[in-house]
């Protein structure tokens, strides 16, 4: 399952259309759409209001090991060498108001180049300067500007590992160049810069959604066999534990135990221990058989 | 699956962070000329995140660059292996290992795949100066690290050796499973290289197949150890850790022969057996990094939170070390048992 969330329908919009995305009436307090293989939920704009929204949603909806995030939508770059709708993945995220850095995983290969963004609590205007003066401002990627970034990391780390998360930005603006702007033309450029990049996005993820693989576990024939043996030997916890430690070294090492050890334990299968003495006893023999 | 691997990770060192403070360092510049670096705080901020996923980013291991503060120079912990030396330390000058054991504690110790190393090695060797006008000093500078394999990138042990070359006192280990020798250590003095050990951590091809991923294969380990044998460094074989894996003794016994036939003309200063150990907290944590390692999940006894093969263990250090005093008088071989 891919986690999408953008501040605004604008941003989303791209995506709705791209995953054949339906609204869920039932998640009452945010905008949520659901799809087959992807979830999409609206944050609106502003750091606290996009971690309020995304942390109810991953707690209604809680991902697993397999899942992705993202967190796409645009942002301002006062570098007006860098056109708008330039498309960047995220390697550090600073919340302005804290001056805290967190720093998204690189760890897959990306269509976009990368860029730091500062989440910061209104809209950058013309006024404002970049605040970088650091001796090695020069070999540093862009810097860009968004009002939700910081917030939407912090309340989706406790929820997946680091390299679940992934950060794409959109330059829409150079701080300048929306104000003149009616409000529905700047809604229609915001949809349009972002739906120039929705597919190679989607593409792009489903790659590492599809490469990611997932542990090897028992099989429903391996714990079903070894229910069966914890009923049969009358086990505690404490040894069902080491029972099924034993099983899973043997099952990872592709030793095929299933027979021999059906056949090692016919007696107490077919009738089972009276006591736990006793089933203690067969599974100390059990250890000195397979390990 | 490899070539998988190629277009779906980054690839390893593609990221190099540099704090500020190590921004301006020697290393950080020749780095920083390929690869620009993102510039961070302090190494934690990447180095200690939360919900890193070690196993993962072991296929695609970043770089950070930072500065050290505290101590540099550490004594040596009672379950490493001292071999005699009375004033036994140990060195980090990299966090993390560009290999990847199933079975190495670096998994269970450090939340982090990716690879810190610390850019003021000046300040070691001055912390090392000062112990050195005390008493000599027996020092392993590759735990915790494999420093040889990342020497392409650091030049730490030619540096380090420039140090080590003005004093006598100093007797240096340099475990390694890497089998490049790079081409400055034939030229240093016959002094220096008989204080230099090479100790080579050697596991049959079966295991190192298996459970020693990126690590050089056993012929080229040989290899090198007879290229360094030869030059003039002394030799010191680890057989550590012994796993406990289906036919063992016949996995082991051709091992050792195999080790036998390759170094037979080699002088070997000593050899050091062990088995598989690990505290029971690093275990926990390595079976959560490596879900599906086999060797992992085997049921190991829990003696005082040191989780280990139980009787296992005696019989695997007895068979080890017979097979290898037909070859190495026994009061060279140290063993460590539990």
């Amino acid at each position: 399952m891919l986690y999408i969330t953008a501040a605004l329908y604008e941003e989303a919009a791209p995506f709705l259309t791209a995953l054949s995305l339906k609204k869920e009436p039932s998640f009452r307090h945010f905008d949520l759409f659901l799809g087959d293989n992807a979830m999409l939920l609206l944050t609106k704009t502003g750091a606290m209001r996009a971690a309020v929204a995304t942390s109810s949603f991953l707690t209604t909806f809680p991902p697993q090991k397999n899942d992705m995030f993202l967190s796409v939508g645009t942002a301002a770059c006062l570098n007006q060498s860098i056109p708008c709708g330039s498309a960047f993945i995220l390697q550090q995220i600073i919340d302005a108001g804290s001056g805290r850095s967190v720093y998204p995983e690189l760890i897959y290969r990306s269509p976009f180049p990368e860029a730091r963004l500062t989440t910061v609590p209104q809209i950058i205007t013309s006024a404002a300067t970049e605040q970088n003066n650091a001796s090695y401002k020069h070999i540093v990627p862009p810097m860009l500007y968004d009002m939700e970034s910081s917030g939407i990391y912090e309340a989706a780390i406790p929820y997946f590992l680091c390299e679940q998360l992934l950060f794409c930005r959109i330059v829409s603006d150079h701080a300048v160049d929306l104000t003149s702007l009616s409000y529905s033309e700047i809604r229609k450029k915001v949809t349009l810069y972002i739906t120039e990049h929705t597919e190679t996005m989607i593409r792009w993820i489903q790659n590492i959604e599809k490469n990611r693989k997932a542990p090897k576990q028992l099989s429903e024939k391996h714990i079903e066999f070894y229910e069966r043996v914890c009923a049969a030997l009358r086990l505690s916890t404490a040894s069902q534990a080491e029972l099924k430690r034993m099983i899973l070294y043997l099952y990872l090492n592709n030793i095929d135990y299933l027979s021999d050890m059906e056949h090692f334990l016919s007696l107490p299968l077919l009738s089972p221990c009276k006591t736990k003495k006793e089933g203690l006893f067969y599974l100390g023999q059990l250890k000195k058989h397979f390990l | 699956m490899d070539n998988l691997k190629n277009t779906f990770y980054n690839l390893p060192f593609s990221h190099i962070y540099v704090e500020e403070e190590a921004l301006f360092s020697p290393l950080a510049q020749k780095l920083i000329k390929k690869t620009a670096p993102i510039v961070i705080h302090h190494y934690m901020d990447i180095f200690g995140r939360t919900h890193q996923n070690f196993s993962i980013q072991k296929e695609s291991p970043a770089l950070i660059l930072a500065v050290k503060h505290g101590n540099f120079i550490y004594p040596g912990a009672n379950v490493c292996q001292s071999f005699g030396n009375s004033y036994f330390y140990y060195t980090s000058f990299a966090m993390n290992c560009p290999f990847h054991c199933e079975y190495c504690y670096l998994q269970g110790m450090y939340s982090s795949a990716n690879i810190v190393l610390f850019v003021n090695t000046e300040d070691y060797l001055k912390e090392l100066a000062q112990l050195l006008c005390q008493h000599s000093v027996y020092l392993c500078i590759s735990y915790d690290t494999d420093l040889l394999a990342l020497e392409y990138l650091t030049g730490f042990l030619e540096h380090y050796l420039c140090f080590a070359a003005k004093k006598h006192k100093l007797v240096t280990e340099l475990r390694t499973k890497s089998a490049v020798l790079p081409s400055f250590l034939f030229s240093l003095p016959e002094e220096l290289k008989r204080r230099l050990i090479f100790a080579y951590t050697l596991s049959p091809q079966e295991v190192t197949e298996r459970y020693e991923h990126k690590t050089a294969p056993l012929s080229a380990r040989l290899s090198a150890i007879r290229s360094a044998g030869s030059a003039g460094f002394p030799i010191r074989l680890c057989f550590d850790p012994l796993l406990r894996i289906p036919n063992f003794e016949h996995i082991y016994g051709n091992f050792i022969s195999q080790v036998h036939a390759a170094l037979s003309n080699i002088p070997i200063q000593d050899a050091s057996i062990g088995v598989f150990r690990i505290s029971d907290s690093y275990l926990k944590q390595m079976r959560k990094n490596l879900p599906e390692s086999g060797l992992l999940q085997y049921p190991f006894e829990n003696t005082q939170h040191v989780c280990h093969y139980g009787a296992h263990s005696s019989e695997m250090i007895s068979f080890v070390k017979q097979q290898l005093s037909n070859w190495i008088p026994e009061e060279k071989i140290d063993t460590l048992d539990l």
